[in-house]
């Protein structure tokens, strides 16, 4: 999962991304709302966590923007504002969930997964496919039964074609959601990175089908 | 449901409203039943001394010429009667109704003889026995139920009154409670508003102590050097303001002493190194005279911190930092953007920058002028030459 965390303390930004990255996560961080603007235009994020009070453009703003762009991605407001009434603007702005420093991380990262899962058409934790079993929650694959070690780019992918499970998943969404902003994949580098997923799970191209000059599909 | 919720000011506001314009109605009805009884008294005694003044002249004329009763003043609702015991005789002048005058022949049986002060009815009675050649009875009354029209007509304007004293009163005791509350008012809130303002405060610190502590476990304590700084950055920094909410609570009462203010500030600036490398700032001293005051060391450090992490703060990268002693006077100068709203900068809890930022508390210069004040220090903000200045004059 690919995850935007819009936060102007740069120590907190460094330390959440941190967390994130530790999870799993591919985290894009901007320190501003312009920056945040321009990265939700440029690229595609499964979870926007998203704090309130940045130096140039109210948090509540940037909702209001991206919302306004038809852009549904699930956002996580994390502020330190802890009244009531800044949760149920926030809230009633099109935020999926709300939370408020100081906070616990494993909460935070529960959070995560309860917006990634309302957005994915997998809502259960453990996926079985053939003989292949995906914990979402623990970030762990087995094939056969035996353990699988994936790299997190690796993972991203097959995590963005299991909670995308019956849909196809376009080039372009896996290079957006399993690279960083910063980073400029080609094709090449994802067909690779396919071949050697392929090569770990699914040897006999049974699981993931590719849709040839569009993308791959798991069934 | 919206329910009407009045706020604890309006809600004291109106009990004072309400105690005032009871206590400024009652002091209106004691005076004003007291202005009553007064005139009620008033009137009964002027009654009485009519009749006496009366009674003088029946007596004279009695004396001298009895035809003199006929010349008397005889206002509405009065009557003199006077009887010839004697002769039996009975002479009534009577302006009760209508003014008429009766002579008859009496049986003095008949005659209620009484002296002295007497009520009938409405009818103010005063009776007194004379003897000259002949012995007489003379009553003269007044009816006094003219009065009591009068009394009606002064209760009905009294109650108009009272009800317009109540409802001025009322009007003048809201609108005074609500001048008085006000201040009261403005430091709850600021009060409300500093809470708010320390808790948000913290509230980011303490996440990045929390998230880092769930790093360093995750990280089965291996490679945590930047989390540790991390957390001590940050407790640094929960510290600092702590230091400054005392700073802002109690400058009085502290142990006072000769300070050198050149050191003090290098001291101060040594704390800043840190940020004063990650922006590439150049500080530039300029030091004519070695400034010495008498203050408490905390106050004077705070007051000085505050000034340079500000001129940290709002410096730009690459950015000047000029520092002048001269004479009396500490200037501190930086380069950046200018402040927006000058006269507010010295506002407790005001921010230029409204974002999270953790190092803005909007404590800083306010407790810098509380100092200042407090010693008899004089701060300024100007904006000249492209730099902020800040200038302290220490006499």
């Amino acid at each position: 999962m690919k995850i935007l965390l819009v936060e102007d303390n740069l120590d907190l930004n460094n330390t959440i991304r941190e967390v994130l990255e530790l999870n799993g996560y591919v985290v894009d961080s901007a320190f501003d709302g312009k920056e945040a603007l321009n990265f939700i235009e440029n690229s595609s994020y499964d979870v926007i966590i998203l704090d309130l009070m940045l130096p140039d453009i109210d948090g509540l703003e940037i909702l209001k923007t991206i919302r306004s762009k038809g852009i549904d991605t699930p956002v996580i407001i994390l502020t330190a504002k802890n009244q009531t009434k800044d949760k149920i603007t926030g809230l009633d702005l099109g935020a999926d969930d709300y939370i408020t420093k100081p906070f616990d991380v494993d909460e935070l990262l529960a959070r995560i997964r309860a917006v990634g899962r309302r957005v994915s058409t997998e809502k259960k934790d453990i996926v079985l496919i053939d003989d292949l079993e995906i914990d979402l929650k623990n970030k762990v694959v087995k094939k056969s039964g035996k353990f699988v070690e994936l790299t997190p780019k690796l993972y991203c992918i097959l995590e963005q074609l299991v909670r995308n499970r019956g849909k196809i998943v376009s080039y372009e969404t896996l290079l957006s959601k399993c690279w960083e902003i910063t980073e400029v994949p080609s094709r090449e580098t994802m067909r690779a990175n396919i071949k050697n997923l392929r090569k770990l799970i699914d040897p006999d191209k049974k699981i993931i089908k590719t849709i040839e000059g569009i993308g791959y599909r798991i069934e | 449901m919206n329910k009407f919720h009045l706020d604890e000011f309006q809600a004291v506001r109106i009990k004072i409203t309400i105690l005032l314009t009871f206590i400024i109605s009652l002091i209106a009805v004691i005076l004003s039943y007291s202005i009553y009884l007064s005139y009620e008294n008033q009137k009964l005694i002027e009654i009485e001394d009519d009749i006496r003044s009366k009674l003088i002249q029946v007596i004279d004329a009695i004396d001298k010429d009895i035809s003199q009763i006929f010349k008397l003043s005889m206002e509405e609702n009065t009557f003199i009667c006077l009887y010839n015991l004697t002769d039996y005789q009975e002479l009534c002048i009577n302006n009760l109704n209508n003014f008429y005058i009766e002579k008859k022949s009496i049986n003095p049986e008949d005659v209620r003889i009484f002296e002295g002060r007497n009520q009938s009815g409405s009818l103010i009675l005063y009776g007194y026995r004379y003897k000259s050649q002949k012995e007489y009875f003379i009553a003269i009354g007044k009816d006094e139920s003219y009065l009591k029209n009068d009394l009606e007509k002064l209760k009905k304007s009294i109650f108009y009154s009272v009800v317009l004293v109540t409802m001025l009163s009322g009007f003048l005791a809201y609108s005074v409670s609500g001048r008085l509350l006000e201040p009261i008012k403005k430091n709850k809130e600021n009060l409300e508003n500093a809470l708010n303002i320390i808790s948000h405060d913290l509230r980011t610190p303490i996440t990045i102590i929390k998230t880092n502590f769930y790093l360093m476990k995750a990280k089965n304590f291996q490679n945590i050097e930047n989390n540790i700084n991390q957390i001590e950055k940050n407790l640094n920094y929960i510290q600092n303001i702590l230091k400054n909410i005392e700073a802002l609570k109690s400058v009085d009462k502290k142990e006072i002493e000769e300070i050198n203010i050149n050191h003090l500030v290098k001291d101060v600036l040594a704390k800043f190194e840190n940020k004063i490398q990650e922006k590439n700032l150049r500080i530039v001293f300029s030091e004519k005279d070695h400034i010495k005051i008498n203050a408490n060391y905390i106050d004077i450090e705070v007051c000085f911190s505050n000034l340079i992490e500000n001129a940290i703060k709002y410096n730009e990268k690459n950015g000047i930092i000029e520092i002048e002693f001269d004479k009396s006077i500490v200037k501190i100068k930086n380069t950046g953007k200018s402040i927006n709203k000058p006269e507010k900068i010295f506002e407790k809890f005001y921010r230029e920058d409204k974002s999270g930022n953790t190092e803005g508390l909007g404590l800083g210069l306010s407790i810098v002028r509380k100092i200042c004040e407090k010693y008899g220090f004089k701060v300024n903000y100007s904006f000249r030459d492209n730099m902020n200045n800040f200038i302290i004059k220490f006499r």
